[in-house]
């Protein structure tokens, strides 16, 4: 069904809240107002008229992790996260987003990046440039979370491109690709970020961009053009990358590893699996190519719940995303999995902090295992993170 | 025209109706203040979005106004209770204080029973959603009020176990809201209603007394306390605990269907299984609408598809198998296997036709009666007839989903074009009457499993005659100033 937000938000407000147990959000704050039946009835109502939109109404719409399991449930079609996204959007433009979001979004005008200052990270990247070849048409795009919290992941994943025969490079100094300005509703700010990329895309003459972030895929193939910015560019997650790799036969499983030795947990994380559609490849990789021994999660795939740890939520409430990611990790640790596998690094800071350390998986992202699998890292140099 | 009752006795609806719309009374602000000291500020709601948000349940008449951009009562806060204590304290704090209390689960009520007509203070239970305790031996397993019912039977599952009781709003209902509202599962005729399966609650009376019945296999100490909250729809007290009865999941499953003839052999089959004293987890016969509706190019037109879902221990199915596939061998019938019962378990808690079908100008609404075999078939066409002679109305069905020994339910969904909100309501009121005073005629009870909330509160009399003035001083004993969920159960506004 085509977005048609008028008739989108009446079937939601009429519904009987029938997908209410699956939001993550809702589960964890309780009240109605929270619950996708709550958030349609909202943006009914401001979109009438019938109750002022003012700050307390636009706050409504920032308890939504944009986790889209209400859009994978729903009978009727219904994209609450959409919803969200116009309304804050509309915030953005009136001025009325709420706390901390626009310190967020001044911090990262600055620093023209979310974590860290984007030149500080660049000088942090100079140590794989030995793995960089500056000619490539492949783009590898870190994303700042990885840069700033993950830096291993970075070698471990150059290590992966390097065995099996790509050539590819990094921009630097590397800046956001917008997507917590999206988020949040300022696309004016998001659209500016996003057209800087792409000028440093067409200016590198690069083909394939390739990301291990989630959200830095997500923004590009899915949220650009609303941006009205085009990338001229295949854009590709490590996961969908890797497994075409290993498909072709360019990456080959490693000596050490036997099959079925050693058991792993995978969560999917919501902005590659619902939002890409991105869930066999990376099950593929740690069974085929890593020879893991892989117990899902339940509830796994397309209904995996959410961790909270997106900037969508994280960055405005982050009481309700920890609590989020708490259940998540029970969910993950009654798989009795020793290490809990993931593919971006929002959801590895989630899941590696949220909860007790009592009773909690290793949480590793995927690069990282599986180049630790085919013994490409952490040893053979280009840094150690 | 706003309401088709205008004239009639003041029931709850016309007070929804003139009260819509009101500009909202000043609420204290000390006593926001007090209830946020009970259960921190973050957990007390009084901006317009949360307010407009909680202004309704899952009944069809605020989903009209909603749809139709018309006002509905708010309340003058909600809160949002963490445990007992809280909530005693938030009852005794608005008892003292003379403020309407009213309680919310889930939301999915589908008769109103949640809405504040009067304004006053939601008290939301849903904070209290843990799983306190599993017992293996005694089968037994007690949760807090407000857990959601499909999270309840996810941490019993995970136990190996079921509580069997699954209304079809199981992912949106509360454990409380099931026991206060009568409930019945979709799986009831193996497991029986919440009445059978209640063990013990814990409640919160009016003024903030707690109070918990015995967990026991049973007792003969007087009228059964626990059963006066059963049905009681926050008019009572809070329920914030309760035990269950529970099971061994179910070693297998299965299930088979078949065509019949017509409606009346259809329940002539079910009586004959029920006599037998078997219980197939469910039984569902569809007359024919509703079975061309739900099983599209697999049945007759014009013919009836009665469903089979069988559950438990392996050599149990087996016997149900062979003792339906008998009794329905003395009808005509075609077979269908199992594949109808498969896809009916698949979509069981489907009901996106509903909204989708408001949103194109069309009413739509189900209402559940019960009766004694011999009544049924009388009851069905009585029901029928009359909604159908209503001008305006699109059809009327029904489907037998719950049965017993001495008889069954059945299930009646209607369908009426009505473009604006006036003819939507007038319309809606009419054919409810129309259906009700054919139940009440037919010697059939006028609710089977939704309760009855403030939209059904005016049938009341109808139902009970002189007996409901138990049920009224009961009320008056426990809640002498008439703040508990005003208008509900019983009609009348304070
Ligand atoms: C799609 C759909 C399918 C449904 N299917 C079924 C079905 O198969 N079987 C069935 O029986 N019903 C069914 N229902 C009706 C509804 O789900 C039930 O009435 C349910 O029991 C209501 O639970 P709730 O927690 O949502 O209660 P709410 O709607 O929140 O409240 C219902 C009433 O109970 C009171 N209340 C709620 N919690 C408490 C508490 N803890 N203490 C005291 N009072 C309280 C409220 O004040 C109100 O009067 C269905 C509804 C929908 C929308
Ligand atoms: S998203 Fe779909 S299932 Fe969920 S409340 Fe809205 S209409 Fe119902
Ligand atoms: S996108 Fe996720 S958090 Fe947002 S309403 Fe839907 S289920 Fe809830």
């Amino acid at each position: 069904m085509k977005f048609d937000l008028s008739t989108q938000t009446h079937i939601c407000a009429i519904c009987p809240n029938m997908c209410r147990f699956l939001c993550p959000v809702a589960a964890v704050e309780k009240a109605e107002t929270v619950t996708p039946r709550g958030k349609a009835t909202i943006t009914l109502a401001v979109e009438r008229g019938e109750i002022a939109w003012d700050a307390e109404a636009a706050s409504v719409l920032y308890h939504c992790a944009g986790c889209k399991m209400c859009r994978e449930w729903c009978p009727s079609n219904v994209d609450i996260p959409e919803f969200t996204a116009h309304l804050r959007e509309r915030a953005g433009r009136d001025g009325l987003i709420p706390d901390p979001a626009p310190g967020v979004r001044d911090r990262l005008m600055r620093d023209r990046s979310f974590r860290r200052p984007a030149a500080e990270l660049a000088a942090g990247l100079d140590r794989y440039r030995d793995l960089l070849s500056p000619e490539a048409t492949v783009l590898y795009f870190a994303g700042c979370s990885t840069a700033t919290l993950f830096p291993d992941v970075i070698g471990a994943t150059l290590r992966l491109f390097e065995a099996a025969g790509v050539k590819v490079t990094m921009l630097r100094p590397e800046e956001c690709c917008g997507f917590p300005l999206e988020a949040l509703g300022y696309r004016e700010e998001a659209a500016d970020f996003a057209a800087a990329l792409a000028e440093s895309i067409s200016k590198g003459g690069y083909e394939t961009i390739v990301s291990g972030c989630p959200m830095c895929t997500h923004v590009m193939k899915e949220r650009y053009a609303a941006l009205g910015v085009e990338l001229r560019a295949e854009v590709v997650h490590v996961t969908e990358f890797l497994d075409r790799l290993a498909g072709a036969g360019n990456l080959r499983g490693g000596q050490g590893a036997r099959p079925g030795d050693g058991t792993v947990t995978y969560h999917d994380p919501c902005y590659l699996g619902r939002h890409q559609g991105v869930y066999d490849e990376p099950r593929r990789l740690l069974t085929g190519l890593g020879r893991f021994n892989l117990v899902e999660v339940d509830p796994g795939r397309e209904l995996a719940a959410c961790c909270g740890g997106a900037p969508s939520i994280d960055a405005v409430l982050p009481r309700t995303a920890t609590g989020i990611g708490v259940r998540r990790l029970a969910d993950a640790a009654r798989t009795g999995a020793g290490t809990l596998v993931t593919a971006c690094p929002h959801c590895l800071e989630m899941l590696g902090s949220a909860g007790d350390d009592g009773g909690r998986p290793v949480v590793r992202d995927i690069a990282e295992v599986l180049a630790r699998r085919l013994g490409l890292w952490p040893s053979g140099g280009g840094g150690r993170g | 025209m706003e309401s088709a009752t205008s004239g009639a006795p003041r029931t709850g609806f016309d007070v929804l109706l003139e009260r819509a719309g009101r500009a909202r009374r000043p609420f204290p602000t000390r006593l926001v203040g007090e209830l946020g000291r009970i259960t921190g500020p973050g957990h007390v709601l009084t901006r317009d979005a949360d307010l407009a948000v909680y202004a309704r349940d899952s009944w069809t008449v605020p989903a009209l106004r909603v749809h139709h951009g018309r006002p509905l009562p708010v309340a003058d806060a909600v809160v949002l209770p963490g445990d007992t204590a809280e909530v005693a304290a938030v009852m005794t704090l608005l008892y003292e204080n003379d403020v309407p209390v009213i309680p919310f689960g889930g939301g999915s009520g589908v008769l109103g029973g949640t809405l504040p007509i009067t304004g006053g203070v939601i008290v939301d239970v849903k904070r209290l959603d843990k799983v306190l305790d599993i017992n293996d031996e005694g089968l037994t397993a007690t949760a807090q009020a407000g857990i959601i019912g499909t999270d309840f039977e996810t941490a019993l599952g995970r136990a190996g176990f079921t509580w069997g009781h699954f209304p079809q709003s199981t992912d949106v209902g509360t454990l409380g809201g099931f026991i206060v509202t009568r409930s019945a599962g979709q799986f009831s005729t193996k497991y029986g209603n919440i009445e059978d399966i209640l063990l013990a609650v814990e409640a919160v009376l009016p003024g903030g007394a707690v109070i918990r019945t015995k967990t026991t296999a049973r007792s003969s100490t007087g009228p059964d306390i626990k059963s006066m909250f059963v049905g009681s729809e926050g008019t009572l007290g809070i329920v914030t605990e309760a035990t269950v009865r529970i099971h061994p999941r179910p070693e297998r499953r299965d299930t088979r269907a078949y065509e019949v003839e017509d409606f009346a052999d259809g329940l002539e089959i079910i009586r004959r299984v029920m006599r037998t004293g078997l219980r197939p987890a469910v039984i569902r016969l569809y007359d024919p609408i509703e079975s061309l509706h739900s099983f599209k190019e697999r049945v007759t037109q014009g013919k009836c598809v009665i469903v089979f879902f069988y559950q438990g221990l392996g050599r149990l199915v087996d016997l149900e198998v062979e003792v339906v596939e008998e009794t329905v061998a003395a009808f005509r019938h075609r077979k269908l296997g199992s594949e109808p019962g498969w896809h009916w378990y698949k979509r069981r808690n489907v009901v996106s036709g509903l909204p989708e079908f408001m949103t194109q100008g069309l009413v739509v609404d189900t209402l559940e009666v019960a009766a004694t075999w011999e009544r049924i078939p009388a009851l069905y066409r009585a029901m029928i007839d009359r909604m159908l002679a209503v001008k305006g109305i699109v059809s009327a069905s029904a489907h037998s989903s719950h049965s017993y020994s001495q008889g069954t339910n059945l299930y009646v969904t209607f369908l009426a074009f009505a473009p604006d909100i006036g003819t939507a309501e007038a319309l809606y009121q009419s054919i409810w009457d129309a259906a009700m005073e054919a139940c009440l005629e037919a010697g059939g009870t006028i609710g089977h499993h939704h309760g009855i909330g403030l939209h059904r509160a005016k049938y009341m009399p109808g139902e009970h005659g002189p007996a409901l003035e138990v049920l009224r001083r009961l009320r008056s004993a426990l809640d002498p100033k008439g703040l508990m969920n005003p208008g509900k159960l019983f009609g009348k506004v304070g």
